[in-house]
């Protein structure tokens, strides 16, 4: 079995992989977070009208 | 440490720039997660960022936890002494990641039935009791797991830097690094910690992968083969060799704890998982990251090979040889652990080399923070929180969860500086790790897939993953496991992978024997106990859960 290939052949694809995930993850994650922070802050909102009334 | 040692471990790239660039870098992550602080009310939040967690983000946060400083440490040193042989290990966590992401296995049933943490799994399923005890044991192995974190994770800093000629600097860098990380994680929470994951993403993903096109720029591919064939034979390519330290043993414990524990049953993982806003966005989250899971082996072992080959075939390394691999009857080599850093140091230009710090100091801070919140709010939410006779109101919940968080600092700091083993970094990590998840990868699978599992073949399960404990190094020599023979020679009667595939073996067996001796009565509930009051009183655990009953399949 030729080792040196097949791993000449996984790190590529690694690398490959690895960074288009990166590319993707950057971008998206992003706007992610923008709609976590939303989310957030509305939970937060909600919460303090509850407090408020009760 | 002597003169020319001192004289070429200060031999660095790293300059003034370098140094801005990750001051910068540190500030911005600082402020992004104290300016979270004030969503960080309630435990739902604090532990679990409210349920909310897009995929995307999701990949950039298990990234970030799970490719720590510390990870990229052991795997060079991996790398360093087994060549490409220890990429095996990467292949076989990339595809268990792989595996789960697209079964859902134990991950999908956990995120249906919307519980916080693994132990909540436990009292769904078996009981209070149960819940405890299992949160014990894991709190148990992985505050020993993250042990020697701060330490490894210090001697990269001061091996890139130069520092490392300077006797204290290790001490000091341990110092600052966990007050920066213990300030942010105790303010912000899950909250801070994903979105600081997120910009780690960023920098830790360039300096990765810029650092490593470099390292083949300079070296060049077929000199790097041709130099570990030099070293280390046909062992350095081939890892069901022997000889190549690792062997079919070794491989069939990485498909345990990197293939499907790492992924599927380790805390820190699958926290990010129960994160998730739906199970859908789980499963492609582990999909995506599997990548990731074989990347955070397989990138630093290339550059643990690249020290290897700098040190050992180019001649800007040669001063480094007599340090790393002395000639027999020379003065003692220099820890292993040091060589990649050290090389780093020298390979890369400066200004690039503050970049890839920055990336590395990200890797150690996302760790860390995710550690101390996950083992801090499993003894908030698994511990203390069921055995309370009393109401547990969330603001208590959530000053608890941060006075051990600072606690947890305290003892990192005190074990990185007293703890001496001899074991291989990620042989440590394997070993305390699999005190909790060779139990409770078994209980977990059996609990979630097999309906007949009763609560005494839990606890027996749980408890069994304690013979892990016989792996540590320091245990193996008090308990006659290793020795040394009269020519200096460390004989082990019994190896690592070996006890901890006996013990996996074993948690099976007891779980299935307990499970059919004494089961459940049917009437009883859970165990035949009763829930916790936290349990009951929670509407995501009581009220939309479906029963491991249900999942099971």
């Amino acid at each position: 079995m030729n080792w040196s290939l097949i791993w000449l052949v996984v790190f590529a694809g690694l690398l490959l992989g690895f960074g288009m995930m990166a590319v993707l993850v950057i971008i998206n994650g992003a706007r992610d977070i923008r709609r976590l922070l939303v989310h957030l802050e509305e939970s937060d909102g909600s919460d303090g009208d509850q407090e408020r009334s009760e | 440490m002597n003169e020319a040692a001192r004289h070429a471990l200060s031999q660095t790239n790293f300059g003034t720039i370098d140094t801005i660039i990750v001051v910068i870098y540190l500030l911005v992550s600082l402020g992004i997660g104290l300016s979270v602080k004030r969503y960080a009310g309630s435990m739902e939040n604090y532990v679990g960022a409210g349920r909310k967690v897009g995929t995307w983000l999701g990949v950039a946060t298990m990234t970030g936890t799970e490719l720590g400083l510390v990870t990229v440490m052991y795997s060079a040193q991996k790398g360093f002494s087994g060549g490409f042989a220890a990429f095996h290990v990467g292949v076989i966590a990339g595809v268990g990641t792989l595996f789960v992401g697209l079964t859902g296995f134990i991950v999908g049933p956990l995120r249906r039935m919307e519980v916080l943490t693994i132990p909540e799994f436990y009292e769904k399923r078996f009981g209070k009791k149960i819940r405890v005890l299992g949160a014990l044991v894991l709190v148990l192995a992985g505050v020993l797991n993250m042990g020697l974190f701060l330490q490894t994770g210090s001697m990269f800093i001061v091996g890139v830097t130069g520092m490392a000629s300077e006797g204290e600097a290790l001490k000091w860098v341990m110092v600052g690094l966990l007050s920066l990380v213990l300030i942010y994680t105790t303010l912000g929470g899950m909250i801070s910690v994903i979105l600081t994951d997120y910009v780690q993403f960023v920098v830790l993903s360039i300096g990765l992968l810029s650092a490593t096109v470099l390292a083949i720029w300079q070296l060049g591919w077929s000199s790097i083969v041709t130099g570990v064939h030099a070293q280390l034979g046909d062992a350095g390519f081939d890892p069901t060799l022997e000889g190549s330290g690792f062997g079919w043993t070794y491989i069939f414990w990485m498909v345990v704890t990197t293939g499907f524990v790492g992924s599927a049953v380790w805390p820190t993982a699958v926290a990010r998982a129960l994160a998730m806003e739906s199970e859908q966005a789980v499963r492609r989250q582990y999909c995506w990251s599997s990548l990731s899971f074989a990347a955070r082996f397989i990138i630093p072992n290339f550059w643990g090979i690249c020290a290897l080959v700098y040190i050992t075939a180019t001649p800007a390394g040669a001063d480094l040889q007599e340090l790393f691999l002395p000639e027999q009857g020379n003065e003692p080599a220099l820890e292993n652990l040091y060589a990649m850093p050290v090389f780093v140091g020298r390979l890369l230009p400066t200004a690039f080399l503050g970049i890839v710090t920055a990336g590395m100091i990200a890797a150690f801070m996302s760790t860390h923070d995710s550690y101390f919140l996950t083992w801090s709010s499993v003894i908030t939410q698994d511990i203390v929180a069921p055995l309370k006779k009393t109401p547990f109101a969330t603001a208590s919940r959530v000053r608890l969860t941060r006075i051990l968080i600072l606690l947890m600092g305290g003892y990192v700091l005190y074990w990185s500086l007293f703890y001496k083993g001899r074991q291989d970094i990620w042989d440590y990590m394997a070993v305390t790790g699999g005190i909790y998840f060779t139990g409770a990868f078994v209980v977990l699978m059996m609990g979630i897939y097999w309906k007949g599992t009763s609560s005494f073949g839990a606890l027996l399960g749980l408890l069994s993953g304690l013979l892990m404990l016989l792996a540590l190094e320091p245990v193996q020599t008090a308990v006659g496991l290793k020795y040394q023979t009269a020519s200096g020679e460390w004989v082990e009667r019994l190896t690592s992978p070996q006890i901890g595939l006996i013990t996996v073996a074993i948690s099976i067996v007891l779980t299935a024997i307990g499970s059919l001796v004494r089961p459940d009565r049917a009437d009883s509930g859970p165990a035949g106990n009763e829930t916790s009051h936290e349990a009951s009183q929670s509407p995501h655990v009581s009220q939309h859960g479906s029963t491991a009953g249900e999942t099971s399949s």
